[in-house]
């Protein structure tokens, strides 16, 4: 499956599964970026908030030269068919036209959770505690995001804050807010092995045009639809083929984050 | 001591018995409000749901209550639209118990989502494109509906009928009780239907997603057909539980038998669909989606068996059982085949709602498992407590059962 | 009119002024300006000032800055006219170097992204479109905050039915939309919320 819908003016990531280590780097730098509060001494992985979240997978028995791979999974910004969008009955999320960014409203969340059922690639997360930053720390806090309160749903926007930042900075030189800007998300400036790629198509910014047309270019469970704008790049074979379930049975399960 | 209040010709326990029996369940109420409480001030985290499992014991609990109270719609559609009029002796109760299911459920969801004091959003900035708005809305009108319902039972209370002014004000309503029963049979249809939907238009779940007919998926159908299906079985057996406790006969066998004949058909045509349902998905929806329908099953605990036990156990077997009428007329039997159907609701929203979330959809993402926290539970203990308390005083003090009176003074 | 009618009025108008007269200034917290300071005779003939010969742009591009104390003391170095309020400046702040705590009427909320350098430099809005008269007015009128919400109620607006007669009577979502649909520019939520 290699359709891509996606108009190359919207903004797409791609991620070189191949280079990436596992170091956990775009983690911290996300959750820095956007205000996530350090995690409750009482939550798991499974109820932490984590805009991005590297998964491990094992190849099992049929790794060709590399047994694993690391998959940094942040929300995948479907582009056709956003899951999370026509589910939520108040209109708390959606889909900017001009950049192709799924923002979540989180004030206007009533925190029922249904877009989480929705989203197959489990990109969103839920409030289960007050979100606390100990004595001093609230002063890191980034003024360009807005922190989220208890009960509500959250998720990566491809660093929507520095896109604001950015859009202003064009603005001072003159250039009109129809136009794209150039930014980089925290996750891909942090990465130290430069395995996250961001920009538009048009502009071929850190070439992401050339990237998702390349032939070990992939998204996860393209049969679902949703025409992601997170594209992944493996030059291995096993990795393309359990994304894309082409498969029929998957083995790695081994989990982190 | 309150005999004033109790109807005319019906014999009730002493005072002394129904305290006790009140306070036990107060004090289980206030156990399961607490629970309740922990986790509207503590929040969520009281529970043991996570960004994974983002529903649990509650949703699945709540679309279970909601199919159980579709009884006071279906027993209504009887009654007043197609004129069955022997379901008179049964209407009563029915609202009661669609009124305490609703009412219990709609409390459950405040407590569910993360920000109960932002519910008028909803009603406020609607997304007419999703299944759960359509679910708020027409729930919400429903428990009107059935609260209005309610009203005339209560007003026919020996105490309050001796006001002139509630007593006029009873009869009007009485008038316009076809009305509300056939608002409440559309709003029915619909709320019933998009609980289905919420699962079964969700792509991004090949597991729960369905295709169907324009914007309604095939669940929205199977839905309404089961709700309607065990409608009448829901009834059936509360009335002969009720009639165990209070050791009163509260309705002739043969309105018992008519349900369940009822329920039979209904049941028939739904398992009917279901499998046919089934075996599209397996077939064509789910291979669509590259997911192969053997997987699902596959994963610890959930094997084929709860498909199985789902269409044949608890729908094909009691559907069977209720249309054979040598089996309908043995009492014990009779009961037996309503539970069974019950159970089968029960068991389809539990798949649609608990499975659907603890199978993976990411290639290497592990199957997940689920136990409710005890706040989970006392919370819905709170609910059962208080359906208890609520039906209670209605069998005590209103007239559930009109039949009742002449049916015991009969056997003396 | 009968006894019933009347009462019935009268418990009308006075519910209407608790609501409309009294409650409000319980909702609101009175912050009177460090400061009096008239527009008026900077932007007017004998002075002849512009707002952006103090209103910059901040270094983030993003808000127009509340003037600072260099901006008064390039001609308030020493007391010019006769007014208690210069002379207040003069000695209270240009002597000690103290930068005055001006507060702000319309800081938005924190979930807001507004930029004032896309709305005044790329499409050429005029101040007065959201801030009226401001730039004309004599006196600095106390700040007004909401007890529960904590923002300012230039943001709310002064009327309390909610109503708005004039582009500046209020700032909420709905204003800023209304002038985004005038304008053709896009309504998405990413465009101002953070």
């Amino acid at each position: 499956m290699k359709s891509i819908e996606i108009s190359p003016s919207q903004y797409v990531m791609v991620i070189d599964a191949d280079r990436c280590t596992g170091c956990g780097a775009c983690m911290v730098a996300c959750a820095i970026e956007n205000n996530v509060a350090p995690a409750h001494p009482d939550a798991t992985d499974r109820t932490g908030v984590t805009w991005m979240k590297v998964v491990k997978v094992s190849s099992g028995n049929n790794g060709d030269g590399k047994p694993a791979c690391y998959l940094p999974l942040p929300c995948q910004q479907c582009a056709a068919e956003t899951p999370c969008v026509t589910v939520c009955p108040q209109n708390a999320v959606e889909v900017d036209q001009q950049t192709g960014i799924v923002f979540q409203m989180s004030q206007r969340c009533l925190g029922c959770r249904y877009c989480m059922a929705a989203c197959p690639y489990h990109a969103r997360y839920f409030n289960w505690w007050d979100p606390e930053w100990p004595e001093g720390m609230e002063q890191t806090l980034n003024p360009d995001v807005a922190p989220r309160m208890r009960g509500v749903v959250e998720k990566c926007n491809f660093c929507h804050g520095r896109y604001q930042a950015a859009r202003a900075s064009a603005a001072e030189h003159g250039q009109a807010s129809s136009d794209p800007v150039t930014y980089e998300p925290a996750c891909a400036q942090a990465c130290p092995t430069r395995a996250i790629k961001f920009g538009t198509p048009a502009n071929n910014e850190q070439g992401v045009g050339d990237l998702v047309h390349s032939s070990s270019a992939f998204r996860l469970l393209p049969r679902l639809g949703t025409e992601p704008r997170v594209y992944y790049l493996s030059k291995h074979k096993w990795i393309r083929q359990m994304a894309q379930m082409e498969k029929e049975t998957s083995t790695g399960e081994e989990v982190h984050g | 001591m309150d005999s004033k209040f109790i109807t005319r010709g019906l014999e009730r326990t002493s005072l002394r018995n129904f305290s006790v029996w009140v306070l036990f369940w107060v004090v289980v109420l206030g156990f399961g409000l607490y629970g309740a409480y922990l986790c509207l001030a503590e929040g969520l985290n009281q529970t043991n749901m996570d960004n994974r499992f983002v529903f649990g014991l509650w949703i699945f609990l709540d679309l279970a209550i909601i199919a159980f109270g579709a009884g006071a719609f279906f027993t209504g559609l009887l009654l007043y639209i197609l004129k069955r009029s022997e379901f008179t002796a049964v209407i009563n109760s029915a609202v009661v118990i669609g009124l305490i299911c609703y009412s219990g459920a709609v409390a459950v969801l405040a407590i569910d989502v993360g920000q109960p004091l932002r519910a008028w959003f909803t009603f406020w900035h609607p997304n007419a494109h999703s299944m759960l708005t359509e679910v708020t809305f027409c729930i919400s009108c429903y428990l009107v509906v059935l609260a209005v319902e309610y009203m005339p039972i209560l007003l026919k209370n020996r105490k309050l009928k001796e006001r002139p002014s509630l007593l006029v004000f009873q009869h009007n309503l009485h008038k316009v009780i076809p009305v509300l029963a056939a608002i409440g049979v559309f709003l029915s249809f619909f709320h019933q239907g998009s609980l289905g939907g919420l699962y079964g238009v969700l792509k991004g779940r090949p597991f729960a997603f369905r295709e169907g007919f324009g914007i309604w998926p095939s669940t929205f159908f199977l839905f309404v057909l089961s709700a309607a299906a065990i409608g009448p079985s829901f009834p059936l057996l509360t009335t002969s539980l009720v009639s165990k406790i209070s050791r009163k006969k509260l309705v002739k066998p043969e309105v018992l038998q008519s349900l369940g004949r009822i329920s039979g058909w209904l049941l028939l045509a739904y398992v009917l669909f279901k499998s046919v349902d089934t075996l599209v998905w397996i077939n064509r929806t789910s291979p669509s989606l590259l997911f192969s329908p053997y997987e699902y099953y596959n994963q610890e605990s959930f094997g084929t068996w709860i498909l199985f036990a789902e269409i044949v156990v608890f729908g094909l077997v009691p559907a069977l059982m209720l249309l054979t009428r040598k089996i309908r007329e043995h009492r014990g039997w009779l009961i037996t085949a309503g539970l069974l159907a019950c159970a089968g609701i029960a068991v389809n929203r539990f798949v649609m709602t608990i499975q659907t979330l603890a199978l993976p959809t990411l290639p290497f993402d592990p199957f997940l498992s689920y136990i409710p926290s005890w706040q989970e539970i006392a919370t819905f203990i709170a609910v059962i407590a208080y359906g208890v308390l609520l039906y209670s005083f209605s069998f005590r003090y209103l007239t559930l059962f009109p039949q009742e009176r002449d049916l015991n003074s009969l056997t003396r | 009119m009968n006894s019933g009618r009347l009462s019935f009025l009268a418990g009308l108008v006075g519910m209407l002024l608790i609501g409309w007269v009294f409650f409000p200034s319980l909702l609101y917290q009175k912050e009177p300006q460090p400061l009096q300071f008239s527009h008026a005779v900077h932007t007017g003939e004998a002075v002849g000032m512009t707002c952006d010969n103090c209103h910059t742009f901040t270094a983030d591009v993003r808000s127009m800055a509340i003037p600072r104390l260099s901006n008064c003391k390039e001609c308030h170095s020493e007391v010019l006219g006769e007014s208690e309020a210069e002379k207040r400046l003069v000695d209270e702040f240009v002597a000690h170097d103290r930068e005055i705590p001006w507060r702000t009427y319309s800081r938005q909320p924190d979930n807001v992204y507004f930029s004032h350098i896309q709305h005044v430099q790329i499409a050429e809005i005029e101040c007065e479109r959201c801030h009226g008269s401001h730039g004309k007015s004599e006196t600095l009128t106390d700040r007004q905050i909401n007890r529960i919400s904590g923002y300012s109620r230039n943001i709310e607006g002064q009327i309390i039915p909610g109503l708005r007669f004039k582009a500046w009577d209020r700032m909420k979502m709905d204003d800023c939309s209304d002038c985004h649909d005038e304008r053709g520019a896009s309504n998405s939520c990413l465009k101002c919320h953070k």
